[in-house]
């Protein structure tokens, strides 16, 4: 059974080649992005505070949209989720099979084939060469690439690597599915269909945490949200009140 | 899957010996990427990896026959030599030249899968020993040609060649963690290796005089070929090199699990 946890969850981020003080003093004026801590005593290499004390948990069927400015840590907050950060404080426990959908050229090799970029995928993803080959019609049929998938990935159109991407990462089986916004790349037509599968994946009891700037696409795919503002998360509150969440002032940055 | 932050010294160590299990469970992963390299490297090419294995099938023809002729030695007794001396240097050579990179190149995959970082080591060492199984090519054919026979020095040919390829994998390790966060190293392990090779003995037989030298004595790049060189070409065991090695290995892994359970959380924000 699909469950997430988190709990008190921070992250930081060490600044690599910048000046502390002058960019520290720069990032006090900007209304966007993370906020900026010093590190212990003694030590110039400064920190962007990722995410704060974020905690919330998700059961079964909660389909959670992740609203807030660009760099509020949405995507960070998905990326934790699919195990590629270690927490500075706190822990995220995820049970469940997780896809994530964050980079549409997540181990895609330009130069080939659509089929060769199923299989990469897929294996990164977590699924064994034979589950892929045991798959890849079903894959195949639903990306309605066709030929295509016999020709290289360059000359794909996003919306077409956008169809790739998708098809492999929900054939997956996950429980847990992760997911940016670039979903609305696809047509009309992808859409709807991606929209039918999302749906059944979540009927069969499993979660999705989608982050989108599209109050629409996050009616239709959520039941409920969660606001992001430098680093810090709201409550989760019901998709019915995102319009409070939405019209809430941007706190500033506590440094 | 679970993160949590850092629990005390002993948690660290746990969480870093789950990595390493859960590489080894992974390999199949490291296989199919490491292949997928190749073939991404050589696409559109009719020979593809063969090219190396062409080049430096010249290489040592060149060195085996003119070397031999500058100073007055037997091809028969130099090219063999050169041959084998050219074929591993080349895989430990490129091993420590790619392996920097082991982490920088696979950062969109870090950062946004669970995939444990000793992983991409494990890839990079796969890549570079199907490329060494090209090269044995050369070696067959020299070998057949100056008919060598190793016999039972094929199998410890073999244990020097597992010996060595243990010891780059920590090595490489610490580089792909060091290159990280310091984009220079490597840049500088490139340089490094330039010079090493002309130092060591890998295509001029060390004098008695030079023997002593700690460029020979002290040398662990020279251990390592040698591992794979007497063997083949005397069928002895190489006891002096594999003691040697073995040590090396046992002794870099300690000190590299300890940096890598040190540094192991940082890695993805460098990427």
């Amino acid at each position: 059974m699909a469950t997430i946890n988190v709990r008190d969850l921070s992250l930081y981020f060490p600044i690599i080649g910048a000046d502390s003080q002058s960019l520290k003093r720069y990032l006090k004026s900007v209304a966007i992005g993370g906020s900026l801590a010093k590190r212990g005593s003694g030590s110039l290499q400064p920190l962007l505070v990722a995410l704060k004390d974020v905690s919330f948990s998700l059961k079964p069927g909660d389909r959670l949209g992740l609203i807030g400015a660009n760099g509020s840590g949405k995507t960070t907050l998905l990326r934790s989720l699919a195990g590629a950060y270690a927490p500075d404080k706190g822990s995220i426990e995820v049970t469940g099979r997780i896809a994530s959908l964050l980079d549409l050229n997540l181990g895609i090799d330009p130069s080939a084939t659509g089929l060769e970029n199923i299989r990469l995928r897929g294996l990164v993803a977590g699924l064994s060469l034979k589950e892929i080959e045991s798959k890849m019609e079903a894959i195949a049929e639903f990306s309605g690439l066709g030929p295509f998938l016999a020709i290289p990935i360059k000359s794909y159109s996003s919306g077409m690597q956008a169809r790739l991407a998708f098809a492999t990462a929900t054939s997956v089986e996950a429980e847990v599915l992760l997911m940016d916004e670039w979903i609305a790349v696809g047509d009309a037509d992808f859409r709807a269909q991606a929209h039918m599968r999302l749906t059944s994946l979540v009927e069969r009891a499993h979660i999705l945490v989608l982050a989108s700037h599209e109050p629409h696409l996050l009616r239709s795919l959520c039941n409920k949200v969660m606001r992001m503002d430098h680093g810090v998360a709201s409550e989760i509150v019901d998709i019915d009140r995102m319009d409070e969440l939405l019209e809430r002032p941007i706190a500033t940055p506590a440094f | 899957m679970k993160r949590a932050a850092r629990a005390g010294v002993l948690g660290e160590f746990r969480e870093s010996i789950g990595d390493f299990v859960e590489s080894f469970a992974k390999l199949p992963i490291a296989w199919h990427l490491a292949t997928h390299d190749i073939i991404a490297r050589y696409r559109g090419s009719v020979l593809g990896p063969w090219w190396i294995t062409i080049t430096m099938g010249a290489l040592i023809l060149g060195i085996g026959i003119n070397y031999a002729a500058l100073f007055h030695l037997k091809v028969a007794d130099l090219l063999p030599y050169v041959a084998v001396g050219l074929v591993f240097w080349s895989y430990i050579s490129m091993t420590l030249n790619e392996g920097g990179e082991a982490f920088i190149s696979a950062g969109p995959m870090l950062r946004q899968s669970a995939l444990p970082l000793p992983l991409f080591v494990a890839r990079c060492i796969i890549r570079n020993l199907i490329n060494l199984m090209h090269h044995i090519v050369i070696l067959v054919a020299v070998m057949l040609w100056f008919r060598i026979f190793p016999g039972w020095g094929f199998l410890w040919a073999i244990l020097g060649v597992v010996l060595t390829t243990l010891n780059l994998g920590w090595m490489i390790l610490l580089l792909a963690l060091s290159s990280a966060r310091f984009r220079d190293v490597p840049q500088i392990v490139s340089a490094l290796l330039q010079f090493v090779f002309f130092l060591s003995p890998v295509f001029w037989k060390p004098t008695q005089a030079l023997e002593k030298s700690p460029l020979v004595s002290a040398n662990p790049f020279y251990f390592a070929i040698q591992s794979v060189r007497e063997p083949l070409l005397a069928g002895a065991l190489p006891v002096e090199d594999l003691n040697t090695l073995a040590p090396l290995a046992l002794a870099g892994w300690v000190v590299t699990f300890f940096v890598y359970a040190k540094i192991r959380r940082r890695i993805v924000h460098y990427l």
